[in-house]
């Protein structure tokens, strides 16, 4: 069918559509975040990586009706007994079943990284868009902060906090967020100071927008990618750190497990207990991975400028 | 370029001053911490109190103290350890630091060389098998905290396999392979991670395309300007990567039992050790700050558009 001649101009927007259908193009409604969705679901790794996340999420959320035995209930008379039926993973050192500490260690674990990601989040993209919008004097001092702080190694800062304010979990989520946020700030800096610029931000103005209003409805929104990317992969290594401050002491106290804990735990007595090492340590490995493969599936997703 | 370095160097007084100055103030603010004689939790008697804080000098201001410490620091003499309570800091570190230098300084070398030829052949065998064994071990060393390989190693190479005959200590030379690679593997795959990508940006740039199309063989091309151009990015991450090693080698150093300053370093914080701690994070500061002033003086050397001022 060719395009029709109508008296408002030659082509309408029903006559367009009907050549694009004809010619085999699809005129579906579509945006970055469909496309990136189609991207994100062919790439293998990136799903599996997104369905063992969604596992874990289930396990932290449902950990207390998963254990069998309580994560501090000591069974004085099975003392680091191999994994067999009536204990899945073995216990420990102290009676206590294997199988519910990694289990509840699973909850705390991905409570630390998500709390830690979502203030350091809170406060990284705060920080980040004041510099990034106000610029001049103001992002100067605040970069210079900033830099500052990324320089300190996260492991170090966290320790000197741990032993400042004590040890719990709270103050644990306080000491990562604290070594977190200022990539976080560093990300929405970029990404607003290259928007600033563009026509839409300038409308937002000419129409009334007063500063906040553009930066909560506009700048942010549309800053989301890299921050997405890097709350996906920031996870994982707030767990990490989490598990060498345990590893160490310095993290969770006992009885609550940790995974850190756990292994930590069981370096002396490898050679005996091989299972009070290898159940922690792949809960770990296999957290991290799913989170890494997954964050690089949405990274490699949310870039528009992959050719696939 | 001499100016450049001169001024650097200068650089690093005031930021180690800085550093100092903070863990010492923050040594002091710690609740609970020896520096603080007269709390309400020390078992002492208030007359006890006293005569321990005039005998380590806790009594002065706390300006005074600062001084103090500084210019015995600079001496290197950093007082008497608090938990082996007859040793001094200095013969502590003197003991130590060969074992922490020499572990960290072969996980380098594994990061760099493997690095290196794991980025170079991925690149050259883009999407190819290679290329994709490549990249999966560098997400597989990237993805593990460097314990949890540390872990599998002695699970499989001592418990299953017996290869090696024990996991604890480093008395005999194959002692060190296990912790190089536990400490080594995540640098290493940042590494290839970077050297690939940056391969791959010069092996589609248009000189090396004028080169092809010049007639020259691939291996020259290939060594001449594609190794040679692609390699000098990398060198931007060296310095974050021997910082990580840096942090990375306390959690390594006890796992595998390595009489090395990490593993010291952590009960120091948890021992309130703090004339260990000071020491240690002093010249951890100084590792840093000298390692960076290498690598941008490497990276200056290497690429001739760069020019210091």
């Amino acid at each position: 069918m060719a395009i029709e001649n109508t008296p408002q101009g030659n082509v309408t927007a029903q006559s367009a559509a009907a050549a694009f259908e004809q010619a085999g193009v699809s005129l579906r409604h579509t945006n970055l975040w469909l496309d990136a969705w189609h991207r994100l679901i062919r790439n293998k790794l990136a799903v599996i990586g997104g369905v063992l996340v969604l596992i874990l999420l289930l396990i932290a959320i449902f950990a207390p009706a998963l254990m069998r035995y309580g994560y501090a209930r000591q069974h004085l008379g099975d003392i680091a007994v191999r994994p067999n039926s009536t204990y899945w993973f073995g216990t420990d050192l102290l009676g206590r079943d294997l199988y519910s500490r990694v289990i509840y260690g699973c909850r705390i674990s991905i409570t630390i990284g998500v709390l830690t990601m979502f203030f350091a989040t809170l406060i990284g993209v705060t920080i980040g868009s004041v510099a990034g919008f106000y610029g001049g004097r103001i992002d100067d001092l605040i970069m210079r902060l900033v830099d500052v702080w990324y320089a300190i190694p996260p492991l170090f800062f966290a320790i000197l906090i741990m032993e400042s304010l004590g040890r719990s979990e709270s103050h644990l989520i306080i000491a990562l967020s604290l070594t977190s946020w200022p990539l976080m700030a560093r990300l929405t800096r970029a990404e607003i100071l290259s928007l600033r610029e563009k026509e839409f931000i300038k409308a937002a103005r000419l129409s009334g927008g007063k500063s906040w209003q553009i930066i909560l409805r506009h700048l942010i929104p549309n800053s989301l990618t890299p921050i997405i990317v890097a709350i996906t992969f920031g996870i994982p290594t707030a767990i990490f750190t989490e598990a060498t401050l345990s590893l160490f002491g310095i993290g969770i106290n006992p009885p609550i497990p940790s995974w850190g804990q756990m292994v930590s735990d069981s370096v002396q007595s490898f050679r005996e207990y091989w299972f009070l090492a290898f159940f922690p340590t792949t809960a770990l490995a296999i957290t991290m991975l799913s989170f890494t493969f997954l964050g690089d599936g949405i990274r490699d997703a949310l870039d528009p400028r992959m050719n696939n | 370029m001499l100016r450049y370095i001169l001024y650097r160097i200068v650089w690093m007084i005031p930021t180690l001053l800085a550093l100092s100055i903070v863990t010492f103030v923050f040594m002091h603010l710690t609740p609970g911490s020896p520096l603080q004689p007269e709390s309400a939790n020390n078992p002492l008697t208030p007359d006890e109190q006293k005569v321990l804080a005039r005998e380590f000098g806790l009594d002065k201001p706390i300006t005074q103290q600062y001084l103090f410490y500084l210019r015995n620091a600079i001496k290197l003499d950093f007082g008497k350890d608090y938990n082996l309570k007859t040793q001094k800091v200095s013969a502590i570190i003197k003991r130590e630091l060969p074992y922490s230098l020499k572990l960290g300084a072969f996980a380098m070398i594994l990061a760099i060389v493997g690095g290196l030829v794991l980025g170079v052949a991925a690149a050259m065998n883009q999407n190819g098998p290679v290329d994709y064994i490549c990249t999966f071990t560098a997400m597989l060393g990237v993805a593990m905290p460097n314990f949890v390989l540390g872990v599998y190693l002695i699970l499989i190479f001592v418990i299953v396999f017996r290869i090696f005959p024990h996991a604890v200590g480093v008395n005999s030379p194959e002692d060190w392979i296990l912790p190089t690679i536990a400490l080594g593997m995540t640098p290493l795959a940042t590494i290839a991670r970077y050297v690939r990508s940056s391969m791959i940006d010069v092996i589609r740039s248009d000189f090396v395309r004028t080169a092809r199309a010049k007639g020259l063989s691939e291996p020259r091309v290939m060594v001449v300007h594609v190794v040679k151009n692609g390699l000098i990015p990398p060198l931007t991450i060296l310095a974050p990567i021997s910082a990580a090693i840096l942090t990375g080698s306390p959690a390594i150093e006890t796992i595998f039992s390595v009489p090395g300053i990490g593993n010291k370093f952590v009960y120091s914080f948890q021992g309130r050790d703090y004339p260990m701690i000071m020491a240690v994070i002093l010249l951890l500061g100084v590792f840093i700050v000298v390692l960076n002033l290498i690598v941008d003086l490497l990276y200056a050397v290497v690429d001739p558009r760069i020019h210091y001022s």
